[in-house]
């Protein structure tokens, strides 16, 4: 069905069959389950994917004219951004045309990287991981599509009977996970982006939204031109775009923010201002140490957070304190919260977490129509594979982990695996990963679609010292495949086909639209071709209970198709059937999908997708609400049916604030934050290879306080050298530019590979998801 | 004598107004020729001198100039209309006043540090003039509308390029003649 060199007679036969079979219904115009890819087309055509940048994702058209992508428009029909993008999003097709392209696979010989065949590289790999395969780690990333992680995860958790597999969503979003996970027992939004539409303000805490998720940024904003009375408070450290949209702009000190929302909750819970009916029917309340306490201990834990000692610790004034209060206090005021890494990068980045659902939770603001706190993410599946999927140290896939043994049992029977084949002990976190890395302790390492050499914190001891075994998957040349001892050039975005899952639980799909360049080929093949021939030679952990191939994939017919041979494998759609295979694992934690070709068929749909009683594929926009999730019982409103304690009640966290590790002092006087900026995106691989991005934002800068840069006697392009702990690096000053970082404080942007600020950067994690700060740390300017 | 001072007050009037009125045409019909006798060399040139801020054909123009303040309401102070500023240069009215945060898609570009070597990026390209059912006919707008709703942000007499104006500014109905070709909207070709 899938063929995707069917010439246009067979195509039209196969599509009339299919009319007459009635399989397929119409929805947004998409119909059938065409084969987009062709390798002959002329004239131009326009394809369907979502974006391949942050974790918004914005439906976009793909312009393909003779074998190339020659145009990126926003897409009309799509839900999330209404045929708006930002500036990357318009220009992400030419993100792929760098001339700098990785073509071969190279492989590293005295020292030096010497091109490679496909054959050699696979073979040195697969005896590198039989050698030693307990210790083998694979770091990937929010980038995979969601077939690409499954991929990696049962070549891992199935195949090498370890768990050492972690994402770099782990320095991302690791901390909103475990967030939502203790708070609602069950991870990831329940609101979603129709709540910006509706809702009457929205809070930004430590969130730029302006710059990071522009579409969403643009999608609220623009409704003040249509009349609509919207405002917006941004809480932050520093003024940025999204300061000069807002009503109010609230500055705090660095990690304050825990106290600023108990002194909230006191304010709500003194003045008796909170949704009564709510908490006593949706919520329960736990101490630090996840005990359940009456509501009384917890008042009396607020007795802290009093707005005199809060103000006075954080810098908010007061008012300012009262006014979010008399916010929080209105029954009628529909309030989103919007937070991403200044919540999440956060060495108490958990209970930050847990305090924001407090808030809404309290005041009942939340699984209503614009009332919900929005958790955003920063890669196109970062919610759809690492979450999801659960490509994490401690999970195995739709929500289970490793240490229960029935969602063991569950996966090996799943798998086919011989009970006791996965194992019960957790692998490294990334920090971690990378510190047993550099240690020896893991003797090699597969990195895919990510770049650990320029975003690891603290690089020296991270990143650079590595001596191990080093493989590294990647489109362009990096910081992480400089010290690589064997690089495969990877396909990207809508050179093979894919499916990425969004902040707003939406999944997409998108079929390969052009072949990649050279001899570049898929992530997933890459793996499936190692397993193939670790299995070919004799490895017994890339055997089935049956003996059979590990990583085997059948046609619809139940044949098996040769995945690990490329002229096979780029022939045939494997999506279709490692997704179906994902698919029985995403029931249990009700976070259901729908077949494949319903993903076809429209512009991403949000789980849970439940087939209704005209046998439709309906998607929940919010969870948890009664009318939109069809789990949530009859007659209950909002139930919170994850809950561990089965009692369909949210846990508020006493959770108090503590000091960050590391605070400037007289050695040290800044504060440093890190960050991103507009028009890069991430590490800046991709968008530095676009000349309109390029341009917009050559190189990076370090952000300063005027008054801070007046006592020192410095001006813009000034050289500042900056150093900590840990290391040093010279930057440009940037005064009045688009941030203005509070006194006492600077801002470096990290997308920039010749000034690696993460050789400054503090790794010092927040305990429970092990998710590193790279928004505090202290250091000193000197003058250059 | 009151009577008197009205007539002559209306008389003045009727006067002042024809010359406005006559000097108005005079300087219309001048235009309307000048437009008239714009050849397709000059038009494919003016494409050209735009399509350099683009990516490609329907990606948004990078900011020619240097940004100094980055906020939004900046851009709207010279962007909102068309502005003529003292040495000389014309700020472009917006076609899209309903999008407010510019920015986002319109990045600085007046820096030129890439090295244009450093891609084999090809954009799709400017749409050539649009098609005519016959001779005399209204030709169809070969471009896509999308964020560009307001005709005369671009077709208007303030635009400094003549090149791009309309010949008959007083007709304020566009789409009434000239149609918009939906090929050019660029649908999903996923069957």
């Amino acid at each position: 069905m899938l063929e995707k060199n069917m010439d246009r007679r067979e195509f039209l036969k196969l599509s009339a069959k299919m009319a007459a079979l009635g399989a397929l219904t119409l929805s947004g115009g998409i119909s059938t389950l065409a084969y987009a890819f062709d390798d002959e087309s002329v004239g131009l055509k326009w394809h369907k994917a979502p974006c391949r940048f942050c974790g918004t994702g914005c439906g976009v058209l793909v312009g393909v004219r003779d074998g190339r992508v020659v145009a990126v428009q926003g897409d009309r029909h799509a839900p999330v951004n209404k045929g708006l993008l930002c500036a990357k999003g318009y220009h992400a097709g030419a993100a792929l045309y760098g001339k700098d392209r990785l073509r071969h696979p190279m492989i590293r010989r005295n020292g030096k990287l010497q091109q490679a065949s496909w054959d050699e590289a696979i073979d040195l790999i697969s005896d590198k991981i039989i050698a030693d395969s307990k210790n083998f780690a694979i770091y990937g990333s929010g980038q995979w599509t969601i077939p690409e992680g499954y991929t990696a995860m049962k070549f891992l958790k199935g195949g090498l009977g370890s768990n050492e597999i972690d994402p770099n969503a782990r320095l991302c979003m690791a901390s909103a996970v475990v967030g939502f996970v203790t708070t609602f027992g069950v991870d990831e939004p329940s609101g979603c982006y129709d709540d910006l539409d509706e809702c009457d303000t929205v809070i930004c805490w430590g969130n730029n939204w302006a710059e990071m998720h522009p579409i969403l940024f643009s999608r609220f904003i623009d409704r003040k031109q249509f009349g609509h009375k919207v405002k917006m408070i941004d809480i932050a450290t520093r003024r940025t775009r999204t300061t000069e949209a807002a009503d109010y702009y609230l500055e705090f000190q660095p990690q304050t923010d825990m106290a600023i929302i108990n002194g909230i909750c006191y304010l709500l819970l003194k003045r008796g201002t909170y949704d009564k009916d709510f908490v006593k029917h949706k919520v329960r309340f736990k101490s630090n140490d996840n005990a359940t306490i009456t509501m009384e201990e917890y008042q009396s834990f607020l007795n802290d957070y009093t707005p005199e000692k809060v103000s006075k610790l954080s810098g908010v004034s007061i008012e300012h304190l009262n006014l979010l209060a008399n916010l929080f206090s209105d029954p009628k005021e529909k309030i989103v919260s919007l937070w991403c890494m200044g919540f999440n990068q956060h060495t108490r980045g958990t209970a930050v977490n847990n305090l924001i659902y407090n808030l809404h939770l309290l005041s009942g603001k939340i699984g209503k129509p614009g009332s919900t706190a929005f958790s955003l993410t920063g890669q196109p599946a970062a919610c759809g594979t690492c979450r999801e999927v659960g490509t994490l140290a401690h999970a195995l896939p739709g929500g289970r982990v490793v240490k229960d043994e029935e969602h063991r049992k569950d996966t090996e029977k799943i798998w086919n695996l011989k009970p006791g084949t996965i194992n019960p002990k957790p692998g490294h976190h990334t920090v971690a990963m990378f510190k047993a890395l550099m240690s020896g302790k893991l003797t090699g390492m597969w990195v895919q679609v990510t770049n650990p050499g320029q975003t690891m914190p603290n690089l020296h001891d991270n990143f650079r010292n590595n001596k191990q075994f080093l493989v590294v998957s990647d489109v362009y040349p990096t910081k992480t495949t400089e010290l690589a001892d064997v690089i495969l050039p990877s396909a990207m975005w809508v050179e093979k086909d894919g499916l990425y899952g969004n902040s707003e639980r939406r999944t997409h799909q998108w079929f390969k639209m052009i072949n990649p360049p050279g001899e570049a080929r898929d992530d997933k093949w890459q793996i499936i071709a190692v397993a193939r021939r670790m299995y070919e030679k004799g490895f017994e952990g890339m055997k089935d209970k049956d003996g059979k191939f590990l990583l085997a994939i059948k046609d619809e017919k139940g044949n098996e198709i040769e995945a690990w041979k490329w002229e096979v494998y780029r022939s045939k759609n494997i999506d279709k059937p490692l997704f179906e295979d994902y698919r029985k694992f995403t029931t249990k934690k009700h976070k259901d999908l729908a077949p494949y070709e319903e993903y076809v068929k429209h512009r991403g749909l949000r789980w849970p997708v439940v087939q209704d009683s005209l046998g439709q594929w309906k998607e929940t926009p919010r969870r948890f609400v009664e009318g939109e999730d069809p789990y949530v019982p009859k007659g209950a409103g909002i139930a919170f049916y994850m809950d561990k304690g089965k009692e369909n009640r949210a846990n508020i966290f006493a959770r108090p604030y503590e000091a960050p590790p590391e605070i400037p002092d007289k050695e040290y006087p800044f504060w440093l934050c890190t960050g991103r900026v507009l028009e890069h995106w991430h590490s800046g691989t991709m968008t530095r290879r676009v000349k309109q991005l390029y341009n917009a934002n050559p190189h990076a800068y370090v952000e300063l306080n005027p008054d801070d840069a007046k006592k020192m006697g410095v001006y813009t392009n000034d050289k500042l050298k900056i150093v900590s702990r840990r290391g040093e690096m010279i930057l440009p000053v940037s005064l009045d530019g688009r941030g203005t970082p509070q006194k006492g404080s600077v801002f470096v942007p990290f997308f920039d590979e010749t000034k690696l600020i993460n050789l400054v950067t503090l790794d010092a994690y927040c305990p429970l998801s092990k998710e590193p700060d790279y928004k505090k740390c202290a250091v000193r300017l000197e003058k250059v | 004598m009151k009577k008197k001072k009205a007539i002559i007050v209306c008389v003045l009037l009727y006067g002042l107004l024809t010359c406005f009125f006559y000097v108005r045409n005079v300087v219309f019909a001048k235009e309307r020729t000048l437009i008239q006798h714009i050849v397709e060399e000059e038009r494919i040139e003016s494409r050209d001198a735009r399509s350099i801020l683009r990516a490609f054909y329907t990606a948004p123009p990078v900011v020619p100039h240097e940004i100094e303040m980055q906020d939004t309401q900046d851009c709207l102070r010279c962007h909102l209309n068309v502005t003529r500023l003292d040495d000389g240069r014309v700020a472009k009215e917006t076609p899209h006043p309903q999008f407010s945060s510019c920015l986002q898609c319109h990045v600085p570009g007046a820096n030129n540090e890439f090295n244009t070597n450093g891609t084999s990026w090809e954009g799709l390209e400017e749409p050539k003039r649009g098609d005519r059912w016959a001779t005399m006919a209204p030709p169809m707008i070969p471009h896509r509308i999308k964020l560009r709703e307001n005709c005369l942000s671009c077709h208007g007499s303030q635009n400094p390029d003549m090149r791009l104006r309309t010949t008959h500014p007083e007709r304020t109905s566009c789409l009434q003649c000239h149609v918009p070709n939906y090929n050019n909207e660029f649908e999903l070709d996923q069957e």
